[in-house]
């Protein structure tokens, strides 16, 4: 920068290490343009900026501000923080893409340069280096659409006579300007250019929001109707069961305002074109359920799958059964206070059945390992009904012959389960689903087996546990070789002393006739 | 039941093993579409290009040959087995799957590509599963068919059956035979004996749900050599050779419960289960299987 007229030349550096030779070219450039030459340079004390042997060389004087004092180098600090406010400016007004900042800046001093300035008289640096007014006719707005005409070599007749650009700055050297295809993301030089100043390609794009693909086609009735998809052409977001007061995951207090606040209030218009920005989901919308959202799918879900044909309670239901998510070790299940809950429950129903009792491992004994099992339980309307924590026994490190003998428990067969199906729609039978709390725990056990300790379990108050403390195991546990087989025992004996027959055809139906009513029941345990 | 065990009501059968029960006046659907979704989404193959058929029909998959294992021969077992359990409610990828399922012990790039081919057929289908009408009557049908030395390896055949319980189809199987046939009539009384032996279960397990089955079954078989192996024991210069058990196709017919049936092969619904089809007569045969897209 210049002291006197105040002109500024900025040079994009690659590398730092760059900066002698640009001082040298600049020198040169000083001396066969104005001719004159340089007789003094003032810069902080950046180390690449002494050039000792060069000032000494030409007799130059190197003026630096002390150390901390950049206001010792107050009139280029200042130029610095002129040249990138306009060089912001001109990035905000055109939303050009980060990557072409270097282009705002130059085009930032070559307006600055051009621009009166009351320290100069209200003249402008160039008017005072050149004693020339400068050409203001040339100006363009930075970042605008254009059109730059094809050249006639490169088209034939039935090709587009110009392309769609955006305007880049003013190349040094040229009568001309520079330009950005939109196309192909090339940038040239080119006079023949027809300018549309007011329309800015860049920030077009933008101008729907960031949510405006998401909310594209969202409406009101959203608000009103809470399950119901609200279109059947574009069933882009679900919202969640209502009957749902409680969040899945950690609760949050404020999930119940943003009901409120997340439907959207106004349907802002769908831009055609895609921004490049990469896109993440909005914070408020995670109490939706996202599946079907068509955004920036080439074969979006929705065109093959729709819930508008369900029921209010069944779409309900499986929207829950699609949403939930169950933690697959102890590590994670333990940071949610739920999971916690559920696990104190089971093991409090463990010891009140006396499933075991706490001892030391004998010697001669091996114990077997356990592991938690977490699963969210819902009700028959979708509703979530508890998070059901289960300890299952390590049965792959049982013994044969020593902590168990026969394994064989019949599982239904899927064919059995869909000729039921089929036989129950054609003479509409009514079909019930039920569900026996704990049913392995009631199968009774022989073997004498030891298990190790649950992870997690920590004993009541005043209690002591023994030295090497395992659980003895009284009643059959999850997860035990024999514990399906001793559970279908019991399941069977039951069954039978009711009155039920079992099928030949398949163990694990079994049929009883009454007057008028048949009734089935099929086992499926596994 | 309620006095022995701590029972807890679920209410009417809406979901159970991955299984999406839903009842309407017309009847029941049973569609595993969450299942399904889940494997989309676990494989990253929610937004894929969806195909009308599960497997490209021009593509012979082979174990043999020079084309190297895959790295991760883990994944291709995990997906196929899940894609197995999809079966349930989804005949028509039944061949597709157990084609696929040879391979496991050394899947290649092709056969994973295959199995993506389902994936993407899944997608494109995601909300289908079996209806059982509630007009349905209770005869029971047999379609059985097989596809002669079709595998590439061993030259066994493919044999397919599917039996239907009025409208409802309620089973199906595609199966490897476990040996290799002189001859297509062979390999389709094989695939007889092997339905034979289902619907002799059936007629059981349908007696024990009450509804016991009177007249003969129909069974429905596109050869007439292999029809008339079944009625008389005619060529024997050609069938000599075939063991004993196959022969319970003919005792049964002779002892009545079954009787067996010519259907032309555009109606022989049984041929999905052994071949691999193009789009046109693939859609025509699903079309027929009482398959539908969950109601309300």
């Amino acid at each position: 920068m210049d002291d006197h007229t105040r002109v500024t030349w900025l040079y994009l550096l690659k590398a730092k290490s760059d900066v002698l030779q640009i001082f040298l070219d600049f020198l040169k450039m000083v001396e066969t343009q104005y001719k004159t030459v340089v007789k003094a340079v003032r810069s902080d004390n950046a180390p690449e900026l002494k050039f000792v042997n060069l000032f000494k060389s030409k007799g130059i004087i190197a003026y630096h501000s002390c150390p901390e004092t950049p206001e010792q180098n107050s009139v280029v600090e200042r130029k610095h923080q002129h040249i990138l406010n306009v060089a912001r400016s001109l990035m905000f007004q055109s939303r050009v893409p980060e990557e072409y900042w270097g282009d705002c800046v130059l085009t930032a001093v070559f307006l600055i340069n051009r621009l009166p300035t009351p320290l100069l008289k209200n003249k402008s640096p160039y008017e005072v280096l050149t004693s020339k007014k400068p050409n203001y006719t040339s100006l363009r707005v930075f970042g605008c659409l254009c059109y730059s005409s094809t050249s006639s070599k490169n088209r034939h007749k039935f090709q587009p006579r110009a392309k769609a650009c955006i305007f880049l700055g003013y190349p040094s050297g040229y009568k001309g300007y520079k330009l950005l295809d939109l196309e192909t993301k090339s940038i040239h030089i080119s006079r023949n250019v027809v300018f549309h100043e007011t329309i800015f390609p860049f920030s077009s794009r933008d101008s729907a929001g960031p949510f405006s693909d998401i909310f594209g086609s969202i409406n009101e009735s959203l608000i009103e109707n809470d399950t119901k998809i609200v279109d059947s052409n574009i069933p882009v977001v679900v919202r969640e069961a209502p009957i749902l007061s409680e969040p899945p995951t950690v609760v949050n207090d404020s999930v119940n305002d943003s009901h409120e606040d997340s439907a959207p209030k106004s349907v802002p218009t769908a831009s055609t074109s895609r921004s490049k920005r990469e896109s993440k989901q909005p914070a408020h919308l995670k109490d939706y359920f996202c599946n079907l959202s068509r955004k920036g799918v080439q074969y979006p879900l929705s065109d093959y799958m729709s819930y508008d044909q369900l029921s209010t309670p069944y779409r309900a239901y499986i929207c829950s059964v699609t949403k939930y998510s169950e933690p697959s070790s102890f590590f994670q299940a333990k940071k949610s206070d739920d999971w916690i809950k559920a696990m104190n429950a089971e093991l409090q129903a463990l010891e009140g059945t006396a499933t075991w009792e706490i001892c030391s491992l004998p010697s001669n004994k091996k114990a077997i390992g356990c592991k938690w099992v977490y699963k969210v339980k819902l009700n028959a309307d979708g509703t979530l009904e508890r998070y059901k924590a289960r300890l299952v026994a390590k049965g792959y490190t049982q013994q044969e012959g020593v902590d168990f003998e026969d394994t064989f428990s019949p599982v239904a067969k899927m064919t059995t389960v869909k000729t039921l199906l089929a036989v129950a729609a054609a003479k509409k039978w009514s079909l019930y689903q039920l569900d026996i709390s704990n049913a392995f725990l009631n199968g009774d056990l022989y073997e004498e087996i030891y298990m190790n300790l649950p992870p997690g379990y920590t004993p009541k108050e005043g209690e002591e546990i023994p030295p090497n403390a395992v659980c003895k195991l009284k009643k059959s546990l999850y997860g035990l070789k024999q514990a399906s087989r001793q559970w279908f025992l019991k399941f069977r004996s039951t069954l039978l002393s009711l009155g039920f027959q079992q099928s030949h055809a398949d163990h694990t139906l079994f049929v009883k006739k009454q007057q008028w009513q048949v009734h089935c029941c099929s086992c499926l345990c596994r | 039941m309620k006095k022995a065990f701590k029972l807890r009501d679920l209410g009417s059968l809406q979901y159970f093993f991955g299984l999406e029960v839903a009842r309407s006046a017309s009847g029941i659907s049973v569609c595993q579409r969450k299942y399904a979704l889940d494997i989309l989404e676990e494989t990253g193959m929610l937004a894929c290009k969806p195909s009308a058929i599960p497997m490209e029909p021009s593509i012979k998959l082979v174990g043999d040959g020079a084309e190297p294992v895959i790295n991760d021969s883990a994944s291709y077992r995990r997906l196929v087995g899940k894609l197995m359990y999809l079966t349930i409610t989804r005949p028509e990828i039944t061949y597709a799957m157990n084609k696929l399922c040879q391979f496991t012990s050394a899947p290649k790039g092709s056969h994973m590509k295959a199995t993506l081919k389902v994936l993407q057929y899944i997608k494109g289908t995601i909300g289908n599963g079996l209806f059982y009408s509630a007009t349905s009557d209770f005869v029971l049908k047999r379609f059985t068919d097989a596809d002669w030395a079709s595998c590439r390896d061993s030259r066994r055949s493919t044999s397919g059956y599917c039996m239907f319980l009025g409208e409802s189809m309620i089973s199906w199987k595609s199966k490897k035979q476990q040996m290799a046939s002189h001859s297509s009539a062979e390999s389709e009384y094989r695939a007889m004996q092997y339905a034979v032996r289902e619907i002799v279960w059936l007629v059981h397990l349908l007696t024990d749900l009450q509804v016991p089955q009177h007249a003969p079954v129909a069974f429905f078989c596109d050869s007439t050599t292999a029809i008339h192996i079944a009625n008389n024991s005619v060529f024997h210069e050609r069938t000599k050779h075939v063991e004993l058990d196959c022969h319970i196709v003919r005792d049964r017919i002779m002892s009545g419960p079954i009787k067996i049936l010519h259907v032309t092969t555009d109606l022989q619904l049984a041929y999905v289960f052994t071949k691999s089809l193009y789009p046109t007569q693939f859609k025509s045969i699903v079309g027929k299987m009482s398959l539908k897209y969950m109601p309300s």
